[in-house]
């Protein structure tokens, strides 16, 4: 018996050793071409491009949208598009990923980094291999050929404290939540928020440095209920990260407090619905992420086909785009209110 | 002379040092707050949030008593709160019936653990970790991770009363189960003798299989019901609102005192854990601490107090020690 399963078990290795053999040998002859006129020319017609998408994470509604962008794109110009991610927003889970497919020898690997640092090297390792890298919510990143954001930062944090202000009177605390410390995109928002309010409405103040509960809907409610305990003029909740108005809302609804309090930031519309038929958000902010996702494919399949980017870039039915060094920035956000959040569709 | 050295040893233990470390951290943070720290309605928020993993810890408390270590709970809580959601959005139903899925979803799949954990022989961590990534990993397939919102008016219109009942009436119960079944029962006193020493346990002829099956089942229901308060304080039932806080969890049962070899640990310690890691968290925005230190400032926190707790106890064992030469 022992025998047979030992028997069993070395020729499953030896096959499996095989396997990886094999497709390693195919890796090494595309490197070979990795001078994109070639590539295309290797590629036939039946023979697609290979674009793995890598997301903060999977298992969010955000990213399930951004992937339906990612296969929408694949429909629409017959290539090889999927999304992968780790299951929780780990930087460092991000890069065992890009290193296997790295491995497995993709042709374009477009990121939404957790961390933009931390991905930096395995980034210009996949460039080193020749693989086209696009990413997405993270300006300047070292390591990608192109970033592509789908609103101007500025612009954006603007909009959104404007509105905040306007909501609140323009006086009293108040609080920024963010995804994490970390992430790139949420903490240039609100530096911008801070610099804006600062200047253009300064009876508004910072209750405390921005804290990091964006990303998690039970500990943006505990969060909410104690900063309200311990700052009395505390009136508006500026909240990057989807959940944090969620959590936000939860606690004034307990507390019932809607209408005294402002809530704006970004949300899912659908998530975010009750909230804002009740009040509770007053506003929310966003940008269409099945077009993140369908733009990250997009430059990715051009840099691919071995064209250029230059200002006469254009996607179709997107907004304006300005290059800027090697970031793609793109004006297209979305206002949520009562009134339209259906119209979204996610 | 018997309650004397039960008195005594009370004020020995660990349980008695980490009461005295809540005790003074209560003080400074009411101090560092102006009193805001021990309102009522401050309290009762603190003990509200931080019911579900109170709750969970409870059940982490059984399986690490036992010798074990469980790291799937968080997996198995999931699976619980998305079958409760589930039904809640597809047949309304009413906190009797969630409570029963929630709890009853979390048991079986404990009990699964606890199969393997009893035939396979090999290190519990090995086999709970494998069971939270099959567990996870199915979760994703069939769910594709999409958050699920909107439950009955029942379920989302919050009452103060509810709220209450729902999040620290848990908590007190699962406590005070906990407390009876450790304390009282027969089963409790072999969930410490398979944890002190399996052998022996063996040999006295303790059951280890129905030991395994009911702690990893208590584990299960407890990680279920956590699950629920959890959704229920959110109103959101999501995969990864659970996944990730695992640590967390374990930190609360750990500084509680209990032995991660097995065979020692109490409810009162886990209490105890519970609140100083809600005092801390809650405590540092009190207070005001910035974000960038709280990290900082909540470990170099645990890092002196235990410090202390540690070189008490261990003078009150050296102390006993030479009582004992002396006689």
């Amino acid at each position: 018996m022992k025998k047979v399963l030992s028997l069993l078990i070395t020729l499953i290795m030896v096959l499996s050793l095989a396997a990886c053999s094999n497709s390693s040998g195919g890796d090494g002859g595309e490197e070979k071409s990795s001078e994109p006129a070639e590539s295309e020319e290797s590629k036939g017609s039946d023979d697609q491009y290979e674009i793995a998408v890598v997301v903060k994470v999977v298992g969010i509604d955000y990213f399930s949208v951004f992937e339906d962008g990612v296969k929408k794109f694949a429909e629409d110009h017959n290539v090889n598009a999927y999304v992968t991610g780790p299951s929780t927003a780990d930087a460092a889970e991000q890069v065992n990923i890009i290193e296997d497919l790295i491995n497995s020898g993709v042709d374009a690997i477009c990121v939404v980094p957790n961390d933009a640092t931390v991905l930096e090297s395995v980034l210009q390792s996949a460039q080193d291999k020749g693989i086209v890298v696009v990413t997405t919510e993270s300006p300047d990143q070292v390591g990608a050929d192109y970033d592509v954001e789908m609103i101007i930062n500025d612009a954006f944090a603007e909009l959104v404290a404007e509105d905040a202000a306007k909501s609140c009177g323009g006086s009293g605390e108040y609080a920024l939540f963010v995804g994490s410390l970390t992430v790139p995109l949420h903490n240039a928002w609100a530096d911008h928020v801070e610099e804006y309010l600062a200047d253009k409405y300064p009876d508004m103040k910072l209750c405390t440095d921005r804290i990091a509960c964006g990303e998690d809907s039970a500990l943006a409610r505990e969060t909410t209920l104690d900063l309200l305990k311990t700052y009395s003029d505390l009136n508006c909740f500026i909240c990057f990260g989807s959940q944090g108005p969620i959590g936000a809302a939860e606690a004034l609804t307990e507390q019932n407090r809607i209408g005294e309090v402002t809530v704006v930031g970004n949300i899912i519309p659908s998530e975010g619905s009750t909230y804002l038929e009740s009040g509770a958000i007053t506003t929310g902010y966003l940008w269409n992420p099945a077009d993140s996702g369908y733009a990250s494919c997009y430059i990715a399949q051009h840099l691919l086909d071995g064209k250029e980017i230059d200002e006469s870039f254009s996607i179709e039915d997107m907004g304006d785009i300005s290059l800027e060094d090697k970031t793609l920035w793109i004006d297209n956000p979305i206002t949520i209110t009562a009134d339209n959040w259906e119209e979204f569709g996610f | 002379m018997n309650n004397k050295t039960a008195k005594n040893k009370f004020f020995k233990s660990y349980e008695f040092m980490l009461l005295c470390v809540v005790i003074v951290l209560t003080i400074v943070l009411a101090a560092a707050t102006g009193g805001k720290s021990i309102k009522p309605d401050n309290i009762i928020d603190m003990l509200t949030s931080y019911s579900a993993y109170g709750v969970i810890a409870v059940g982490c408390l059984f399986v690490i008593i036992s010798g074990g270590i469980d790291i799937s709970f968080m997996a198995v809580a999931a699976v619980a709160q998305y079958l409760m959601a589930l039904y809640m959005l597809n047949m309304g139903g009413n906190f009797v019936v969630i409570y029963i899925i929630s709890i009853g979803a979390g048991a079986g799949l404990g009990l699964i653990n606890a199969v393997l954990v009893n035939r396979l022989k090999v290190p519990t961590l090995i086999i709970t970790i494998a069971t939270m990534n099959i567990i996870y990993g199915l979760m994703m397939r069939f769910t594709s991770g999409v958050r699920l919102h909107g439950f009955p008016g029942w379920f989302s219109q919050k009452t103060e009363a509810s709220l209450l009942f729902v999040s620290v009436g848990t908590l007190a119960a699962a406590l005070l189960t906990a407390w009876f079944i450790l304390k009282r029962t027969k089963m409790g006193r072999r969930v410490y003798a398979v944890g002190g020493n399996i052998e022996a346990a063996k040999r006295c002829g303790v059951s280890v299989l129905s030991v395994h099956l009911f702690v990893y089942g208590f584990a299960g229901a407890a990680a279920g019901t956590g699950a629920l308060i959890k959704c229920y304080l959110s109103q959101q039932a999501s995969i990864e609102a659970l996944y990730g806080d695992e640590m967390d969890v374990l930190a609360m049962v750990v500084l509680g005192g209990v032995s991660l070899s097995g065979g020692k640990g109490s409810v009162f310690g886990t209490l105890l854990g519970i609140v100083l890691v809600a005092l801390l968290s809650n405590g540092m925005i009190l207070v005001g601490v910035s974000s960038y230190w709280k990290d900082l400032v909540i470990g170099a926190v645990i890092l002196i107090s235990f410090c202390i707790t540690g070189w008490r106890v261990l003078a009150a064992k050296k102390q006993e020690r030479k009582e004992g030469a002396a006689e």
